[in-house]
C-alpha cells in the first residue's frame, strides 16, 4: 500500500488529535517540534511507535528509536517511507 | 549563604565555564556579573528579604541567571513548571503570594492572562539580545497587587533561616504544597554533598532534574561550590536513550545525577556499549527505588564509576546515601538507602510511636539543619509533618516505612499513605481523585497506582458517572491535562457503573487495582 505525503501527516496527526499523548488534543502541522514543544514525552514515545508500527505495518528498530526520526511528523513520514514496500 | 559560593568561584574561577546550555556557556564572571545586576534591579522593584519571585522560564542560562538574581536581591525563588497546566501554576502563584515573576515573553503570553491577581511585576528575559545590562526587561502587569509583608519573617538579608527557595509538591487535598527551604537546609545540603561527591573544578556535572524538582539544587550549587561546570541536558533527550548516551559522552560529563528511570532507559537502550566511559566517575540517583536489575546492568556497561543511591524527601534534602556495593547475581531486592548522611539525624517509629528495636520497620522520622522551614501558607499541613520529640527537637515524618539490617543499612519498604512515585516524581492519588471530582458529570471518581518496572507506577483511574450524565474517557483525559501536569495525568481511565466497595462501603482500592491492572 503506498500513501501520500499528505495521507501519512494526516495520520500522524489524528495520534495526536485522539490525546493519546496527555496533553489534550493538539493540531500538529508537519514541521512542529514534537519533542520540544513536550508532546511526547518518555511514555508517549511508545505509544508512538505502537501506532505508527501498527498503521502503516512496517517496524521500528530499537537503534531507530533516535530524536532525529522523532522530532518533527516530517522526519517520522521520512522514517516511515523509508520502510513501506516501494 | 547559598549567594556566597557565587560570589567566591567567581573570585577564585573567573574565567572558567560556569553553565553550558547547547551551544552557548557563561562564565563565572559573567554569571555573577548578569546575577548582581539583575539582583540590584529587582531591589529597586522591591524585591528583598521575605518575599518570594517566581521563575516561569525554561531550563536556560537565563534561568540559573535569575536564580541566582533572585538569591543575591535577598528573596526566595520559585520555580514555576511551564509544562505544568496555567491553572495549576496560578493556584501556585496565588498560594506562594509573589512578588514578582521572571519569565520570558512566549511563556508569560500564555500564564499572565490565566493569573487573578498578578504580581507586583514581571521580568521578561531579553533571550537572544546580547546587550549590556541585564537579560530582563521589567514592566508592571495590569490589576497587579503588592503582596502581603511576611509577618514574623526576618527581614535581615544574612538571616541563615531565611527561605532560599520554595519548591512545590503534590498535595492530597489538591491543593500542591509549597515546600519552603532556608539557606541554612540547602548549604548543610549542600556542603556535605560537594564534599562527598569530591567535586572539583575539574567537574562536568549534568543537570537533568528541571529547577521546581530538588535533585536541581544538587546540580545548581553544589556544582557552583566547587567551580565545576554544570551542563543542561537539552530536555527531549529523555525519550530518546541513544542521543542522551551520545550526549553525554560528547559532553565529556565527570558526574552524573537523575532519577533512576533514566538511567534504566540508558542501560536497557542506550547503546552504551558505543562510547568510554572512562572519564564519567560518579553516578548518583535519587528520587526513587532504581530495579536491582536494571541497576546491574548499567554497571557491568560503565564498570568504572562509583555508584550512589541517595534519599531524602523535597522536605529534608538527601538525608541518607548510600554507596553501592556488590550486587550478587542473585539479589533481587532493591539496594540500601544507607546511612544518614551530613548532619542528619533519623528515628525508626513505631504505630505506638517508640522508636524501633533494630530490624524492626516503622516510619522514618529526620532532624537537623537541613530539614524545611514549613509548607508556605499552610499551618496545619506543617503542624502534620513537622513533630517535637521527647528533648523538643523537630523531626519530619517522612510517611516512608523503612528497615536497618543487620549492617546497620536502612531499607526502604514502601509508604504509609497514598503518595506513589512515577518517573522520580511524588503524587498523591488524592490530587487526581479531586481533579476528577471536579468533573459536574463525575460521580465517584478513583485513582490506583499499579507497579511498572520501568517507571515505577503507572496510574489507572475509574469514574462513575453521575445520574442521567454521560462520561468520556478521552474528554476527561482533557480535562485532567487543563489541570494536572503530564507526569499525573491517568494513563487510562475507565468509565464504569460502579467502583469496587468493601462491606463498610469503604473503596476496595486492591480489587480496583486487579480489575485496571490489565489496561
Amino acid at each position: 500500500m503506498s500513501y501520500s505525503d499528505q495521507q501519512i501527516f494526516d495520520t500522524l496527526a489524528r495520534f495526536f488529535a485522539q490525546e493519546a499523548t496527555g496533553q489534550g488534543a493538539i493540531a500538529v502541522a508537519p514541521d512542529t517540534d514534537i519533542i520540544g514543544e513536550g508532546l511526547v514525552d518518555s511514555l508517549a514515545i511508545f505509544k508512538l511507535i505502537a501506532f505508527v508500527e501498527e498503521t502503516f505495518g512496517v517496524t521500528i528498530a530499537p537503534d531507530e528509536v533516535l530524536l532525529e526520526n522523532f522530532q518533527t511528523l516530517r522526519a517520522v513520514r521520512n522514517l516511515i517511507v523509508k520502510k513501506l514496500p516501494a | 549563604m547559598l549567594d556566597r559560593l557565587l560570589i567566591e568561584s567567581a573570585a577564585r574561577y573567573p574565567d572558567r565555564t560556569a553553565v553550558i546550555d547547547g551551544a552557548e556557556s557563561i562564565s563565572y564572571r559573567e554569571l555573577n556579573d548578569s546575577s548582581a545586576l539583575l539582583a540590584s534591579e529587582l531591589v529597586s522593584h522591591g524585591a528583598g528579604p521575605g518575599n518570594r519571585i517566581g521563575l516561569y522560564l525554561d531550563k536556560s542560562l537565563d534561568a540559573i541567571v535569575a536564580l541566582w538574581g533572585v538569591l543575591r536581591a535577598g528573596a526566595a525563588y520559585v520555580p514555576l513548571d511551564v509544562a505544568s497546566p496555567v491553572k495549576r501554576v496560578s493556584r501556585i502563584v496565588e498560594n506562594g503570594d509573589l512578588c514578582g515573576i521572571l519569565s520570558s515573553s512566549k511563556r508569560w503570553s500564555t500564564l499572565g492572562p490565566a493569573l487573578a491577581l498578578p504580581p507586583a511585576f514581571v521580568g521578561l528575559s531579553r533571550a537572544g539580545e546580547n546587550s549590556a545590562g541585564t537579560k530582563f526587561t521589567f514592566e508592571t502587569p495590569k490589576d497587579s497587587h503588592a503582596p502581603a509583608a511576611d509577618r514574623g519573617a526576618s527581614s535581615r538579608g544574612d538571616d541563615p533561616s531565611r527561605p532560599a527557595y520554595i519548591l512545590y509538591t503534590s498535595g492530597s487535598t489538591g491543593q500542591p504544597k509549597g515546600v519552603v527551604l532556608s539557606h541554612r537546609a540547602a548549604r548543610s545540603f549542600v556542603d556535605w554533598a560537594a564534599e562527598t561527591a569530591a567535586l572539583g573544578p575539574a567537574d562536568v556535572v549534568s543537570s537533568h532534574a528541571p529547577l521546581h524538582f530538588d535533585l536541581s539544587v544538587f546540580d545548581v550549587f553544589a556544582s557552583c561550590r566547587a567551580g565545576a561546570c554544570v551542563t543542561l541536558v537539552p530536555p527531549g533527550l529523555n525519550v530518546f536513550p541513544r542521543n542522551l548516551a551520545d550526549w553525554i559522552a560528547a559532553q565529556e560529563i565527570t558526574v552524573w545525577y537523575s532519577v533512576p528511570s533514566l538511567l534504566a532507559r540508558l542501560a536497557l537502550s542506550g547503546g552504551l556499549e558505543r562510547h568510554d566511559w572512562s572519564r564519567l566517575r560518579q553516578i548518583i540517583f535519587a528520587g526513587e527505588v532504581f530495579p536491582v536489575a536494571h541497576l546491574r546492568r548499567l554497571r557491568e556497561q560503565i564498570p568504572g564509576a562509583r555508584y550512589w543511591n541517595w534519599y531524602g524527601p523535597t522536605e529534608t534534602n538527601v538525608c541518607t546515601a548510600y554507596a553501592v556495593d556488590v550486587l550478587p547475581s542473585d539479589q533481587t531486592e532493591p539496594v540500601a538507602i544507607g546511612t544518614a548522611c551530613a548532619n542528619s539525624k533519623l528515628l525508626v517509629v513505631n504505630d505506638a510511636g517508640a522508636e524501633c528495636a533494630p530490624g524492626e520497620a516503622g516510619e522514618l522520622y529526620v532532624s537537623g539543619p537541613s530539614l524545611m522551614s514549613g509548607y508556605q501558607a499552610m499551618p496545619e499541613a506543617t503542624a502534620h509533618a513537622l513533630v517535637a520529640r521527647g528533648d523538643g527537637s523537630v523531626w519530619y515524618r517522612t510517611g516512608d516505612l523503612v528497615r536497618e539490617d543487620a549492617s546497620r543499612l536502612l531499607h526502604l519498604l514502601g509508604r504509609r499513605d497514598g503518595m506513589i512515585k512515577s518517573r522520580g516524581y511524588r503524587i498523591e492519588l488524592g490530587e487526581i481523585e479531586s481533579v476528577l471530582h471536579q468533573h459536574p458529570a463525575v460521580a465517584e471518581a478513583a485513582a490506583i497506582a499499579v507497579p511498572d518496572e520501568e517507571s515505577g507506577h503507572v496510574i489507572r483511574a475509574a469514574v462513575v458517572a453521575g445520574t442521567g450524565q454521560a462520561l468520556d474517557a478521552g474528554k476527561l483525559r482533557a480535562f485532567c491535562a487543563e489541570r494536572l501536569p503530564a507526569y499525573m495525568i491517568p494513563l487510562s481511565i475507565a468509565v464504569r457503573g460502579s467502583l469496587p466497595r468493601g462491606s463498610t462501603g469503604k473503596l476496595d482500592r486492591m480489587r480496583l487495582r486487579e480489575e485496571l491492572s490489565d489496561g
